[in-house]
């Protein structure tokens, strides 16, 4: 038994992993372009030259989200956001997804059973999670008017939209 | 969002227009879920989902040349077996499995000696039996990186009662590739040998109680290769003899009662590797387990399954599983003078052997739904032995199964 | 010399894994690996059923599991 023990650890320790950069809250986040998935008005394909520009929710509180369509926790995540999103969007709150499918038809055939109403722009090569240092899927980072991260939501769990609400409706309130 | 310094631009991709091959298979990638590796953010199921299957599994008659006496059909069963997935709160998920099944048929009851090799002696009269089991499980979902799992399970027989639990944890460590698990199991036994009370030399009750643990490491490769080895421990105490079976004793032209020692501890190592293939859209399943025990078995096992996704939300799994064991010490087809410990067994199971078995399962998701039909065929042999093996049980099983399954997601 | 066997092979596939070199995979990038057919198991009830079937038909049984239920066939 204990001759076998010795061969599991040593297999073990054999190996290594390393470690990512990671935005942390207080810090102010990156600008960013990229193609949208999908056209702000749901169900129409976006024209080639469509390009999201995060410049244009300066002073906006923002939700930026990473996801991917064969993220389970990502079939509770976005309906839920769905929801906050047409709750706060006239207060100046904006969603943005940012999809790290492979293949975009995957996320499409996602978005079609379970649609949303916010931007979503796709990032085949995943440049965006690695500034933001997304550390799981999903993961979401929570800015406020000022882009700092306020926030950082990693996975999604039923229910955890409540919390998020509040602290959502507090920064709005934020000048 | 105020601007900042550093702009990141994601790279302008192509637009073309969306295959609906493509989208079928998204489709079918997202409709079965089942223990997803940890390559996520540890988390309950999102759906609830339900199973049913039928399946009837058919054990080959002998072959009359190794029949001795009583029947020559073997067992077959028929089995019901239903489970129930579903989130739990926030933090957790259920699982209830439940099986029931109906048994019938003859057992090899002992070897006699014969001109050509051994030959078997049947019981004679068609045992009818029902099995119950249910297993509930639940698992809960600390943080980002622990899992807790519980389980609890009655399993009922017309001869035996069984309770079982166990335990086990798993824990992603942060900014790696590597999960490490580990768990155990504890099972307690009761049996009541159908007309123990009526014949002389059969035990009226017995009790048994099993006890295993094992640890595991699990290391993503790379992103299409995950691979986890792990070692188990197990320790059975009680009555670990076969109500049902005798061994001969020759000088004494006597059938005596299958009889093994009251404890055995089985040791095991497994890897199993998990890889995909993009470019055919497949993957690759291959596990490998050692076994030994201190009753002198040592077995190795192989499978190789390919899962070969195809349009319209089918797939296709043909799988190949190799089996060889070697023989326990106290084992002989029969014995020429009774051993000096007492012990003494002619169970086919103790026997040295090998056994190839092939599988094919064809399965089609329509998203809700999904339905599948499997077909496995066993056939056990002293000639796949990995060791020559001088004189082969003639008992050795060869059965097939063939097994519907619908899946529904609530 | 059975032990040692056992040793050198653990040890060996261990170098060998080394050697072929683990890449980072970012959380991302983990895809082909959530997909339902990479699972250990991925037919949890079948593979459950077929575990009872050769438990009650070889000599070998457990693993990596902390389940399994009762079985009169010793």
């Amino acid at each position: 038994m204990t001759f076998y023990l010795k061969i599991f650890w040593l297999t073990l320790l054999l190996t290594a992993a390393g470690q990512t950069l990671a935005l942390k809250l207080g810090e102010v986040a990156p600008a960013f372009t990229g193609p949208y998935l999908l056209a702000v008005e749901q169900g129409t394909e976006p024209s080639s030259a469509a390009e999201f520009d995060s410049a244009t929710l300066s002073g906006q509180v923002v939700y930026v989200d990473f996801w991917a369509s064969w993220c389970g926790p990502c079939r509770v995540s976005l309906p839920a956001l769905n929801n906050i999103y047409q709750e706060f969007s006239a207060q100046g709150f904006n969603v943005v997804a940012i999809n790290l499918n492979r293949d975009k038809n995957d996320a499409l055939e996602f978005l079609n059973e379970r649609p949303v109403v916010y931007p979503v722009i796709y990032d085949v090569q995943g440049q965006l999670p690695e500034v933001f240092g997304v550390k799981g899927m999903p993961t979401a980072f929570l800015l406020d008017r000022e882009g700092r991260v306020r926030h950082i939501h990693e996975g999604f769990r039923p229910g955890e939209e409540v919390k998020l609400r509040e602290l959502i409706a507090q920064l709005i309130k934020e000048p | 969002m105020a601007p900042a310094p550093e702009v990141v631009v994601v790279a302008v991709t192509d637009q073309k227009k969306t295959s609906q091959t493509l989208l079928a298979l998204g489709a079918a990638a997202l409709a079965i879920p089942g223990i997803v590796t940890k390559a996520e953010a540890a988390a309950p199921v999102a759906e609830a989902a339900l199973d049913y299957k039928f399946s009837a599994y058919r054990e080959a008659d002998l072959d009359s040349d190794k029949l001795a006496g009583g029947s020559a059909s073997r067992f077959e069963i028929d089995s019901h077996l239903f489970r129930y997935v579903s989130p739990l709160g926030s933090d957790m998920d259920v699982a209830v499995d439940f099986a029931f099944e109906k048994m019938s048929g003859a057992s090899p009851w002992f070897v006699l000696p014969g001109n050509n090799g051994p030959v078997q002696v049947m019981s004679g009269a068609s045992i009818e039996e029902e099995r119950t089991d249910l297993q509930v499980s639940l698992n809960r979902f600390v943080g980002k990186q622990l899992t807790v799992s519980a389980l609890a399970g009655l399993s009922t027989e017309n001869d035996y009662d069984a309770v079982n639990v166990g335990a086990s944890v798993d824990y992603e460590i942060p900014d790696s590739q590597r999960t490490l698990s580990a768990g155990f199991g504890y099972s307690d036994d009761s049996l009541e040998p159908t007309d123990g009370r009526l014949l002389p030399d059969r035990v009226d009750t017995a009790e048994k109680t099993s006890f295993n643990m094992y640890v595991a490491a699990t290391q993503i490769i790379n992103a299409r290769t995950v691979l986890q080895g792990s070692l188990s421990y197990a320790s059975h105490d009680g009555f670990l003899s076969d109500p049902y079976k005798k061994f001969w004793v020759v000088d004494q032209s006597n059938a005596l009662m299958d009889s093994r020692p009251d404890q055995r501890e089985p040791l095991s190592l497994e890897f199993k590797l998990r890889h995909f293939v993009p470019a055919t859209d497949s993957a690759l399943h291959f596990d490998y387990r050692y076994f030994e025990d201190d009753w002198d078995i040592a077995s190795h096992t192989t499978e190789m399954a390919w899962y070969q996704n195809l349009a319209n939300g089918w797939q296709l799994v043909p799988s190949f599983r190799y089996y060889t064991q070697t023989q326990a010490y106290f084992y002989a087809p029969y014995f020429l003078s009774e051993r000096g410990d007492g012990y003494g067994s002619s169970d086919y199971r103790l026997s040295p052997y090998g056994a190839i078995s092939f599988r094919l399962k064809l399965s089609k998701d329509w998203g809700p739904v999904a339905a599948n039909l499997e077909w496995e065929s066993y056939r056990a042999s002293a000639d796949y032995s990995l060791d020559k093996v001088d004189v082969e049980n003639p008992a050795l099983v060869d059965f097939d199964i063939l097994t519907f399954g619908v899946h529904v997601k609530l | 010399m059975k032990r040692i066997a056992t040793a050198a092979l653990v040890i060996s596939a261990a170098a060998l894994l080394q050697a072929c070199g683990i890449t980072e995979v970012k959380p991302w990038e983990r895809d082909y690996l959530a997909r339902p057919e990479m699972a250990w198991s991925p037919d949890a009830q079948t593979a459950s059923q077929r575990g009872h079937v050769y438990f009650s038909k070889e000599a070998s049984n457990g693993g990596a599991s902390a389940g399994g239920g009762g079985c009169g066939c010793n």
